[in-house]
């Protein structure tokens, strides 16, 4: 049977249309690209950009290997990371994204996220402080910390051997006790993800 | 981190336009023929792939098409082609000698009274008053050094705009020589 041109095959052999495939993980992505970047009109650029990507990369997908999550994840790392490096090049579709994101519906509701995002006052924080790591130490914390990825799901988005991944995310952490310092937050306050790594079975 | 309250930030409104946006670049794909764009570029490959390997086999081939639709070194009379043409007619190579003013403007009338055109006489005075023109210091006579040769004389534009002439010996003592003036 020939698989649709915007279908994958899941584990079972059954198509999954982008559609669907969009709407389990629209969520997640939107969330992971926001708590990189700390601003929701970015995030939204940037997971649009990462659906367009992956729209027309499908057939990428279907030649690769390791589920769709991972990969949709590693497409959104790449779009954040090159966010960051101001390295961004305009798409062909850059046109019909920036139609999606002037919609009045859009822009209303734009402002009303950004202040409820003004209110985590200390979220801001601690995403300045991590903010201040290198992009590297960036999207494993927030892979680990924030989406609570496991190990070997980060090491499958970014491409790393599980050893290499916990070894980084130890001396990230250490990175950002000190960061978080001279932003004059206790770690303490935060120590929860020392406890995620206690609890995280290697 | 984990303890930390995280911004639960939700864009009802942003993810259905999204949604919107994707399914209708999904419509449009479909509609979307990609036969032509893929079937011209490597259709085009494939021809000069097979042009270039017919030239390695037959090597002979774009000297012959070159000849076909005249392109340089074909067309031209004075090029190296066709003079080799005319060296093998004559049975021997042309020898080219530069001049300074080959070309001359002497109107005859000055010169004939009656007597015929092709004439030794008339050519000395043409040769004098060139000679007191260019080398006016020059003294002396201007003897004949060879008796009369009849040429044929051809005309040729160059790309730079300068006039070439050829003259060709059609009798005398070495008929067939060929000499270029520029």
């Amino acid at each position: 049977m020939n698989l649709p041109r915007h279908a994958i095959r899941d584990g079972n052999g059954q198509h999954v249309p982008f559609e669907e495939l969009y709407d389990r993980h629209v969520h997640s992505i939107f969330r992971y690209v926001l708590h990189r970047v700390g601003h929701v009109a970015a995030a939204e650029d940037l997971t649009a950009q990462t659906f367009f990507k992956a729209l027309h990369g499908l057939w990428r997908y279907r030649w690769s290997r390791g589920t769709f999550s991972t990969w949709l994840y590693r497409i959104a790392t790449n779009e954040v990371n090159n966010h960051f490096r101001r390295r961004r090049t305009e798409p062909v579709w850059q046109e019909r994204i920036d139609d999606i994101l002037n919609h009045p519906a859009v822009l209303a509701e734009l402002a009303e996220a950004e202040r409820l995002l003004e209110r985590e006052a200390l979220f801001r924080r601690l995403h300045q402080a991590i903010g201040r790591l290198n992009l590297e130490d960036q999207e494993l914390l927030t892979l680990r910390y924030f989406e609570e990825k496991t190990y070997p799901e980060i090491a499958a988005i970014l491409r790393k051997r599980r050893g290499t991944v916990i070894m980084r995310a130890h001396r990230a952490l250490k990175k950002l006790r000190v960061a978080l310092q001279e932003q004059g937050i206790e770690p303490e306050s935060v120590r929860g993800c020392y406890e995620k790594i206690v609890q995280t079975p290697y | 981190m984990k303890k930390l309250s995280k911004p639960r930030i939700e864009v009802p409104e942003f993810k259905a336009q999204l949604r919107a946006g994707l399914q209708s670049a999904m419509d449009r794909e479909r509609h979307f023929c990609r036969g032509p764009a893929f079937v011209l570029p490597v259709g085009l490959a494939g021809l000069l792939v097979l042009a270039l390997v017919g030239f390695i086999i037959f090597p002979g081939v774009p000297a012959r098409l070159n000849l076909a639709f005249g392109g340089p070194g074909t067309g031209s009379p004075s090029s190296p082609a066709v003079d080799r043409g005319r060296w093998a007619k004559t049975g021997s190579r042309p020898e080219a000698m530069e001049e300074g003013s080959g070309d001359l403007p002497i109107n005859l009338d000055d010169y004939m009274q009656g007597e015929e055109i092709v004439s030794t006489n008339i050519d000395r005075l043409v040769v004098e008053k060139w000679t007191r023109q260019h080398y006016p210091t020059t003294q002396g006579a201007t003897p004949v050094l060879e008796g009369e040769i009849i040429l044929a004389l051809r005309q040729f534009q160059l790309a730079n705009g300068r006039r070439v002439l050829v003259y060709t010996e059609l009798d005398g003592p070495r008929p067939g020589i060929r000499k270029i003036s520029f």
